[in-house]
This record gives C-alpha cells, structure tokens and sequence, in this order.
C-alpha cells in the first residue's frame, strides 16, 4: 500500500472473488477502491489495486477471472494519485 | 495432446497429426484448422470468419514452424496454472495476453478471443488506454501517435495486423502500444 510504513500478508486462497478480496483490501487499509470496470479501471477511487505476476510484471487486478489471478500473483501493491493514472478514475 | 494444450490450440485433435507431417510435402502445411469446429467461433461474427484454408501457410510473413512441436507443447498451460507463460494463460474460452503501454507502468490483460478481427481489438485498447493520451490511441491510423506490436510465438516484435486475424491469435503472446516516435526504432531493430 503506497505510503503506509509496513507490509501486510494475505492469504488469497481466502477469498473466493475479487469483490470479497478489494473489500478485505478496504477495510485493512481504511480505504475505498471503487468497483472495476474494464474501460475505467477502478471507478470512485483514487486507488488503483495491481499486482506482480510470476514473469514479474506489474498488472491491473481484476482483468482475469479469479483463478487465474489466484495462481499467478505474487505480491499486490495499492496504487495512488498520478501513478494509478488511468487506472482509478478519481472521487 | 493434452486437453490443456488444445485448449488453446484449436481443434487439437486434427492439429497434433500435423505435428508430424512431413514438411517436404509441397511446401504447404495444412494445420487443419479447418475453421467449421473452432470451438471459440462463436466469439467471432461471420464476417470475420475468414475461411483461408489453404492459404494460411502461403503468407510470407508467417512463422508458424510446425516442426518445433516442442514449442507447441511448452506452450500448455496445466490446469491449476502454476506456471506463468508469458502472455498466454489460457482454458477453453478464452486466451489472455499482457499489453503494455509505453510509459505506463501498469498493465492489463486482455483476452484475445473476446474479438472477431483487429477493429475489435483496437477499440478495447481505446478503452483501456485512450485515456493515457490526450488524443486517444487511434490504433492502425496514420496520423496516430502510437503503433501496436505483438510478440509472437518466434519471440519476434511484429506489427499487429500484418497477419489475418486467426493467423494472428494464433501467435500472438504479448501486445505493446508503442510511441510511434521511438517505439518503431526499438521493436525493428529487433526484427529478424
């Protein structure tokens, strides 16, 4: 999570969806995301949720159903502000 | 062949005893991808159905070694998806690939049998990304600032549409949205 002082550790296998994976994500971090949308990304945010894959790129969650995400992330990062440009469309 | 290779490698079945023809044979492989029991052809309209049979290998820009059946194979993906693949993680219905955008840090990933030809594909890379650009992306026309690559199978940087679409599919494993500026310099150079 951009600017905040630690790392925290999720367990994915946890959740069953992204809905139930970005509102966990919301109520750890005290933070809206907003709700995906191809076109918009993350709308009603200025957070954008990303991941990096095994090949070590950093991608936008939510464009692969669910399982597919599960087993290829490896980290997930919290965007903000001008970085998350295009991916959250803003308040 | 292993159902998860055909998953992506259309009508598996008719494809792996291609594998094994002899590539002498006039030059012309069919890789039987007789298009009529393409399982994903619903996602395709029929105008865009291209039926090429025949014709698929005589496209001079194709790649398609046949013979690195290795190469198919080490494209399968299992089931649980352990393994990253680079761009293509695919099942039945449907086959994702990375695009990145120049100077975006972020990428997403699209499915590419969502489209039925290449104006498709460009209007989901306008939505995803237009957004990026002042003026929009205007993919494939000439006045457009940027230029869209696919990495194929080979590893090769090609422009996107220099194939037919099913061609294109087929191969295609990542897509970038480069600058036209210094995007046609760096992925030429790596032309082969």
């Amino acid at each position: 999570m951009d600017g905040a002082p630690y790392l925290r550790k999720i367990d994915l296998r946890v959740y069953g969806a992204y809905t139930q994976l970005l509102k966990a994500l919301e109520n750890m971090f005290k933070l809206t995301i907003g709700e995906y949308s191809e076109k918009e990304g993350y709308k009603g945010s200025e957070y954008a949720p990303t991941y990096e894959d095994k090949d070590g790129d950093w991608m936008l969650v939510g464009d692969v159903p669910w399982d597919m995400f599960v087993t290829s992330c490896k980290r997930l990062r919290i965007m903000k502000g001008s970085e998350a440009r295009g991916l959250a469309s803003g308040v | 062949m292993e159902s998860n290779t055909s998953s992506f490698l259309l009508n598996s079945s008719t494809l792996h005893s291609v594998f094994y023809q002899d590539k002498q044979d006039d030059g012309i492989i069919d890789l039987g991808l007789s298009l009529g029991t393409v399982h994903h052809e619903a996602y395709h309209s029929s105008a865009n159905r291209m039926v090429y049979d025949g014709d698929l290998m005589d496209w001079p820009h194709s790649n398609l070694n046949i013979k690195n059946s290795s190469t198919m194979h080490s494209r399968s993906v299992p089931e649980n998806f352990d393994e990253e693949i680079e761009g293509v993680q695919s099942n039945e219905r449907w086959a994702y690939v990375k695009v990145n955008m120049d100077g975006v840090t972020i990428g997403r990933k699209i499915s590419v049998l969502d489209h039925g030809g290449y104006s498709s594909l460009a209007l989901q890379l306008e939505d995803m990304f237009g957004s990026q650009s002042g003026s929009g992306l205007r993919l494939f026309q000439s006045e457009s600032e940027y230029s869209l690559f696919y990495k194929d199978r080979q590893d090769h940087w090609r422009p996107v549409g220099d194939v037919p679409w099913k061609e294109f599919i087929e191969c295609v494993k990542r897509l970038r949205i480069a600058r036209k500026n210094d995007g046609i310099v760096s992925c030429s150079s790596r032309y082969t």
